[in-house]
């Protein structure tokens, strides 16, 4: 097998990791998801929440009996953190993606990249590889640290840790990679048809969307994330991946690259 | 080394390349040239196996472009120096080598004798940690030569290699396609700049989507032009005029000021019966030479014929 989508990858990462405006974005998420939020949450919920607050969002709050009012609004809140790690590996790869193809285009740097005997699914996949790996590794360090940080701070109290659970186990290990590579296909198609970096960013925009409506709706208590949705969700975007990896490589051709990306 | 027969290529409805028919000499600096739009860069990229024929074929070191087996050979047979020297700025120069090395599976450690050898031998070692995002264009084209040798190919294209550089830096990279040529290379080179063709090329094609002549730059002028001698006298006769007028070897006279403008068939033989024809004529012969026109003339003459037709 070849080894040359190695040396793509490498690249990629080595040139990624040289942007300021990309590594400073990718910091941002784990900051805010990780460590801003969930304090807001531990220090802003009130000491002195009732069981009427609890019963006046009973549907919100289901699924914790046993826990007090205040422990259950806590347990609430960090499990509705979910969807935000479904975001990150969502948005970050969109960062690199957009950056190392529509890049490499606006810099003339994929035609001689096309002229050396690397064939272009060893392009593709480092390319997807550089995106996904770093992405999904960061999400799941960020996870670490949200588990760290809301364990240390609510085991004593709670007497059991709040997280993992078999949720957030799917999602980190199956869901978060299919939406990264979703998330690389998008950005390969829109880049096929522009060369400004950002704009093929934009590509994430769409993926917020659905994501952050997830995180909403849950909120209100319309819909909650338990497993069995999420290995449903995983299934569907397992779907929708095969499909965009067809066509991302159908695009991806030496004839096609060069003669039809704008 | 490289054949083409009837090659071609459209995109939609439009042909940017009909029926090429060419043949590049191992060793060979062959001057590809027309005007924008001509297809140049189409047969380039068909020839470097970027992108495939929609018509005929052409083989490359005896490997056919439109095999997919034989397309991967010769990419790693050839070098390309694209029209935009395409690099990873945030990366140093040296990173940007050794990728190219790596994608052409050249041995670690003689990617880096030989990147050595090149950054040296191009004026440009101490530039070899430094970013390529701050270099010049001369630097950057210097470094896109070093990029399509770094695995040492027998086949170079060069795509405008002097397109848009300063006269120095325009000289250097002429002086390094002379240096590739005695290496034995050989060199299919693209170029606008009919003067660089004329002095680097051993023969040259001229295209505008289809091939109109092909020959050495001196066939191009005869089939252009016919050679033409030019004779200066002490004074205009019209016993001279007829003299040359009824020798066979004189195809066409026309009279300039105190001269004429022959056009001799065969000069090399017939020049001296043309010079006796003069002075038995009783003309004095003031000097003659032969009437040289450039190369410029004569791609003006054929694609200006071409694009009135």
């Amino acid at each position: 097998m070849s080894t040359d989508f190695l040396i793509v990858m490498r690249k990629d990462l080595d040139e990624v990791m040289r942007n300021r405006y990309i590594v400073s974005s990718m910091a941002t998420f784990p900051v805010l998801f990780s460590i801003v939020i969930p304090l807001l949450y531990l220090f802003t919920v009130p000491a002195n929440v009732t069981e009427a607050d609890v019963a006046a969002l009973g549907n919100v709050l289901h699924g914790y009996a046993g826990m007090t009012p205040r422990q259950a609004m806590i347990a609430f809140l960090v499990q509705s953190n979910l969807p935000f790690y479904l975001l990150m590996p969502g948005v970050m790869p969109t960062l690199i993606a957009a950056y190392s193809i529509a890049g490499e285009k606006k810099n003339g740097t994929l035609e001689p990249m096309l002229a050396t005997p690397v064939k272009t699914s060893d392009i593709l996949l480092g390319k997807t590889l550089a995106a996904v790996v770093p992405s999904v590794l960061i999400t799941w360090i960020s996870f670490i640290v949200y588990m760290a940080l809301i364990n240390t701070v609510t085991s004593r109290s709670f007497g059991f840790s709040i997280v993992p659970d078999p949720q957030w186990a799917v999602a980190l290990a199956i869901t978060g990679p299919l939406i990264a590579i979703l998330s690389v296909y998008a950005s390969i198609m829109v880049s096929a048809r522009m060369s400004d970096v950002r704009a093929a960013q934009q590509v994430s925009a769409a993926l917020v969307v659905p994501i952050m409506g997830l995180f909403v709706l849950q909120l209100f208590g319309m819909i909650t994330l338990s497993l069995d949705i999420i290995v449903a969700i995983s299934a569907a975007l397992f779907v929708l991946d095969i499909v965009l990896i067809r066509i991302g490589t159908l695009l991806f051709r030496r004839d096609e690259i060069l003669t039809t990306w704008g | 080394m490289i054949e083409t027969q009837a090659l071609g290529r459209r995109f939609g409805n439009y042909t940017a390349v009909e029926g090429l028919d060419l043949s590049v000499k191992a060793g060979e600096v062959f001057g590809f040239l027309g005007p924008n739009g001509a297809g140049k860069t189409t047969t380039v990229r068909m020839l470097a196996c970027l992108i495939r024929p929609t018509a005929g074929t052409a083989r490359v070191d005896g490997l056919r472009v439109d095999d997919p087996g034989d397309a991967r050979r010769i990419r790693r047979t050839v070098g390309i120096l694209t029209e935009r020297s395409g690099f990873y700025d945030n990366l140093t120069a040296y990173k940007n080598l050794r990728f190219y090395a790596d994608l052409y599976r050249v041995d670690r450690r003689k990617a880096d004798a030989r990147i050595d050898d090149m950054l040296d031998a191009f004026g440009m070692s101490r530039w070899k940690a430094s970013a390529v995002g701050g270099f010049s264009k001369g630097m950057r084209q210097k470094l896109a030569l070093i990029r399509c040798l770094v695995h040492d190919p027998k086949v170079l294209f060069f795509d405008e290699p002097t397109a848009g550089l300063d006269p120095e830096s325009a000289r250097y990279v002429r002086d390094a396609i002379v240096r590739l040529k005695q290496d034995g290379r050989t060199i299919f080179l693209c170029t606008h700049n009919l003067d660089e063709a004329e002095r680097l090329c051993d023969r040259v094609a001229i295209v505008n989507r289809r091939l109109l002549y092909e020959g050495t730059p001196e066939r191009l002028r005869d089939a252009a032009y016919g050679r033409r001698i030019i004779v200066r006298l002490e004074r205009m006769m019209g016993q001279v005029h007829n003299a040359v007028s009824g020798l066979d070897a004189v195809a066409a006279v026309e009279e300039s000021g105190d001269g004429m403008i022959l056009e001799v068939r065969d000069p090399d033989r017939n020049c001296a019966d043309v010079v006796d024809a003069i002075v038995r004529a009783g003309g004095r012969i003031r000097s003659v030479g032969e009437l040289r026109h450039s190369l410029e003339d004569v791609y003006m003459k054929l694609v200006g014929d071409r694009c009135e037709h």
